[in-house]
């Protein structure tokens, strides 16, 4: 039986202009801008002064909680100011450290030292994926030490690295996959000795055979890890789909992987995992592709965290008179910025520049159940987007219908919007009912805890 | 014809309708529910939007919270003074005095400020908010996408042509239903009473407001330094102004001096003869 899982689309995937290109690294000239919030969860603490000089690598701010990450400086150089930023991706302020790079690109005494790894024990190998600031490069940016500390009474026997890279136009995983294979398996290691996991599973789309190759190759002489090609669909990607197609498990509704005995990982995530254990090199880099028709030289870019994106898209040859949307991440789920005047970030995987955006004329649901057989999570969005309309028109018992309706369960691939031929903004629909769940349990606990005080009155 | 088939049949569904209406009669004694009288009585006078102003979750279950004692009578916002009347009578009670409440919309924006990107996700301002927080050039003020005139259950918010949401204050209860779904929280419910409002809420600092809106705060502290009441009634926190509506004695010489035109003076737009605000002018 094929491995894959239900529904799912096949976008055009727009892959080609980059997919040949190795990434440039781009060394740092210009003023670095770090963003504070570079994960889910809280945002972090800055632990600098204005004036302080710091060395690459060296902490810059410290996680506020446990599903929080840290920061270090992407170069040496000078702190400048404590100042705010647009956010690549919510567009809000954020708070922000200013680097002025001072050239030497000097790592800290503490970093870029090998390291004997495979002695250290589960809990010292998370301490030190947390120390390194690691954080799902994939886009989601959850906090990696989280993911590698499943909850109790949870056993992880597998780890599955994604290189799958479904999400149309980047390229930036597929090349990392051709120069790295030997890092990422070792990464793949350091995450199956944080889990105890004893299998571990490499899982690429079959429209890269190359890489596919390459880390097969590699893997050659590993008894515990298989690397295997998966058909192309999107979302392949998708945690949940991921293990449905490598397992044939499915994680249960509002659960988590550690729930199906798996934790899954972005290969470029392992990479990163990779350097921290070996080399005691925190996170401060990435790899990003920058692509679309308004750019003239699209390509990979393998950038410190705090770049600024008009020099980026500069570099690349973007057209400014003809690009009308510019998308982090790519066209599935990015988000399409509101400004370009910010900074790249650890989940900025992609700059997606388009010409002319796309619009498509959005209608009334004609009922065809496109979206239906397009979910890969098994709902029937057009009921969802019906009852984010209906909550629209203030009939609130609509919220408690799309709750009912596995709301919570969607996890906003977009397939459904792709395949619809009203052009309805599911998305947007759900993503809204979601926010609106979220606040009426807000109120909720609020009212509780109201009338609590009132009864100890 | 058999008639035993149809006597048959009347005895057998007539003998069933005795040991029925027998069982219903001695089940409404066993299982009786003990229900207030002036619980019903109470319901019946009160206004019936379920608006959840009073902090319960509709009409009929704070009905059931005053006749079981646990409240006031005065908390139905929308029926005012005349239903808590009524209500403590019911009760026998006496009704305490509150003042009139308006909901009132702290921005002047709307079309005047600039939008940052081309919006085409739903038309409802708080599914607006999750992209990049609307696509308004100022991040404080109102989206004007009408999510509070639709949600007002007494019909008493209609958008303007200019981007803005309009109260209409004879029909607005102040239960605060807007204020809810507002995601820039730009509504608020005031005192009737108070006639002087900032019509701002940016915390931007008076450039920043300068560039994205031409009736926003920007700080300048004029009004603080003309207002003649005793400690000031109103002040500058985090560039923006701020009226304390206890002491405010609506003299208006703040609205005068105001360069930005963004202190708003209800007792003259209340009468349009006398004129109307500056940035309502400007508008027309």
């Amino acid at each position: 039986m094929a491995r894959t899982f239900r529904g799912g689309v096949h976008p055009p995937d727009g892959k080609a202009a980059t997919a040949g290109l190795a990434p440039q690294r781009i060394a740092p000239e210009a003023a670095l801008v770090i963003s504070l919030r570079q994960s889910m969860g809280a945002a972090s603490a800055p632990l600098v002064a204005v004036g302080q000089k710091v060395l690459r690598g060296e902490p810059i701010g410290k996680p506020s909680g446990f599903v929080s990450a840290a920061l270090h400086a992407p170069t040496s150089g000078t702190v400048k100011k404590l100042t705010t930023m647009n956010d690549p991706v919510t567009g809000g302020k954020v708070q922000a450290i200013e680097l002025e790079p001072d050239g030497e690109d000097r790592w800290h005494d503490a970093c870029n030292q090998p390291r004997a790894w495979r002695d250290m024990a589960p809990e010292a190998v998370r301490q030190a994926v947390a120390d390194a600031g690691l954080v799902g490069l994939g886009g989601a940016t959850f906090p990696t030490h989280v993911k590698l500390t499943p909850p109790k009474g949870t056993a992880v026997d597998t780890v599955i690295l994604n290189g799958a890279e479904c999400e149309p136009y980047l390229t930036c995983d597929h090349r990392l996959m051709l120069a790295s294979p030997g890092e990422i398996l070792e990464g793949l290691d350091v995450f199956m000795r944080a889990t105890g996991a004893p299998r571990g599973v490499v899982a690429v789309e079959d429209n890269k055979p190359d890489a596919w190759r390459a880390l097969r190759d590699a893997a050659a002489d590993l008894k515990h890890v298989e690397v295997l090609a998966l058909p192309v669909k999107y979302p392949q990607g998708a945690e949940k789909q991921l293990i449905k197609a490598v397992t044939g498990r499915e994680v249960p509704s509002g659960g988590l992987p550690a729930d199906a005995g798996v934790v899954v990982q972005n290969v470029a995530t392992a990479y990163a995992a990779w350097e921290a254990l070996a080399w005691q090199r925190p996170l401060t880099e990435r790899t990003l592709t920058i692509t679309g028709d308004a750019v003239s030289r699209p390509g990979n870019f393998s950038v410190r965290l705090g770049t600024s994106v008009p020099s980026l898209l500069e570099r690349a040859g973007l057209d400014a008179e003809a690009v009308g949307k510019v998308i982090a991440g790519g066209p599935m789920m990015g988000l399409a910025l509101a400004t370009i005047d910010t900074y790249t970030i650890k989940g900025l995987s992609g700059l997606l520049c388009l010409k002319s955006p796309e619009m498509f004329a959005h209608g009334p649901c004609i009922r065809c159940g496109n979206c239906v057989d397009a979910c890969p999570a098994g709902l029937v969005p057009s009921t969802l987007s019906l009852l984010g309309e209906a909550y629209e028109d203030t009939q609130l018992d609509a919220l408690d219908a799309a709750m009912e309706s596995g709301l919570m369960d969607c996890i906003e691939c977009g397939s459904c919007a792709y395949a619809c031929p009203a052009g309805r903004r599911i998305v947007h629909y759900v993503r809204f009912l979601k926010a609106e769940r979220r606040k009426q349990l807000a109120r909720e606990r609020e009212r509780k805890s109201q009338q609590q005080a009132a009864v100890s009155k | 014809m058999e008639w035993s088939y149809v006597i048959a049949a009347v005895a057998v569904l007539g003998a069933l309708a005795v040991v029925f209406g027998v069982g219903l009669a001695v089940a409404s004694r066993v299982f009786h529910v003990q229900s207030d009288p002036r619980a019903e009585q109470i319901e019946a006078v009160l206004p019936s939007a379920n608006c959840g102003a009073c902090g319960f979750g509709g009409c009929a279950a704070y009905a059931a919270a005053v006749a079981a004692g646990k409240v006031g009578p005065s908390e139905c916002v929308p029926g005012g003074m005349e239903v808590a009347r009524r209500v403590a009578e019911i009760m026998g009670l006496v009704a305490e005095e509150k003042a009139r409440q308006v909901a009132v919309v702290l921005c002047q924006g709307g079309n005047r400020v600039a939008e940052r990107f081309g919006y085409q996700g739903v038309t409802d301002c708080r599914a607006a908010m999750l992209m990049q927080d609307g696509a308004k050039g100022c991040r404080w003020g109102c989206i004007g996408l009408g999510t509070c005139a639709a949600v007002c259950p007494f019909g008493a918010i209609v958008m303007g042509e200019d981007g803005l949401p309009h109260i209409i204050e004879e029909k607005c209860t102040a239960c605060g239903t807007c204020v809810d779904a507002c995601p820039k929280q730009v509504i608020r419910i005031l005192p009737a009473k108070s006639t002087v409002t900032v019509l701002c809420r940016s915390l931007d600092k008076g450039a920043d407001v300068r560039k994205t809106c031409s009736v926003g705060c920007i700080g300048c502290k004029k009004c603080e330094s003309v207002c003649p009441v005793e400690g000031k009634a109103i002040h500058v926190t985090d560039f923006l102004a701020r009226v304390d509506v206890e002491t405010c004695i609506s003299c208006g010489k703040c609205v005068k001096v105001c360069p930005m035109g963004t202190i708003g003076n209800f007792r003259l737009s209340r009468r349009p003869a006398n004129g109307k605000l500056a940035a309502q002018q400007e508008v027309a």
